[in-house]
């Protein structure tokens, strides 16, 4: 998990690139002023490169914060 | 319409004097590598050098008409210029669908503008989509 909030860190202060604060499990677009719904969707886009997997539209419109994000990368790993 | 990766479009253009010079009034650029042949030639060209932003035309052709086609939104483009294009020389734009994301939307493909064997620019583009319109 750890990891995975590192690549994330390094997607957000790609795109964001504006932003300077802390990128933790509980920012949110509220908190970036660049986060705009276009960006979101290119975002989530670079995580489902970065991680190799790709999100449901029902996933994209509930993720609040990157911990709701990182959790449905981990699900993607556990075997059902 | 169902997007998928591997979708191909292509589209032929040649570009004239006449749209050269529709071009210069609506950018108001009048750099002499486009404008003047006695300077492009003295800087190595054939002639004057098209303007890239007509061949973006062209891929905005592409991307609007074609795939994603009326119903997408660009989000991002990218271009590097490799060879130049001179006025009435054929050229082709080739796009290719590289990555659909079902859950954002999203369409990424790239595309090639060619003049024969002359590779002119390669680039990217990114475009949003209605979900439905994306292939499973």
């Amino acid at each position: 998990m750890e990891n995975d909030l590192e690549r994330i860190t390094t997607i957000v202060r790609n795109l964001f690139d504006e932003y300077e604060g802390p990128v933790t499990p509980m920012l949110s677009a509220r908190d970036v002023a660049q986060w705009n719904s276009l960006l979101n969707v290119q975002f989530l886009v670079l995580v489902e490169k970065e991680f190799g997997i790709q999100f449901s539209s029902r996933q994209v419109a509930q993720f609040k914060n990157i911990g709701e994000l990182m959790a449905a990368l981990q699900a993607k790993r556990t075997p059902q | 319409m169902n997007i998928r990766v591997g979708n191909v479009a292509t589209r032929k253009f040649v570009v004239d004097a006449a749209t050269m010079q529709w071009f210069r009034e609506v950018a108001q650029d009048t750099s002499r590598i486009h404008c003047d042949a006695a300077y492009a030639r003295s800087r190595g060209f054939d002639g004057p050098v098209v303007y890239g932003g007509i061949m973006l035309a062209h891929l905005s052709h592409l991307l609007g008409m074609c795939i994603p086609g009326e119903n997408g939104a660009s989000v991002a483009w990218s271009i590097n210029y490799h060879n130049p294009l001179y006025v009435d020389e054929p050229a082709e734009i080739f796009l290719e669908v590289t990555y659909v994301s079902p859950g954002t939307g999203i369409v990424e493909s790239r595309f090639s503008i060619r003049a024969g064997e002359k590779e002119v620019a390669t680039g990217t583009a990114q475009s949003v989509v209605p979900l439905d319109e994306i292939g499973a």
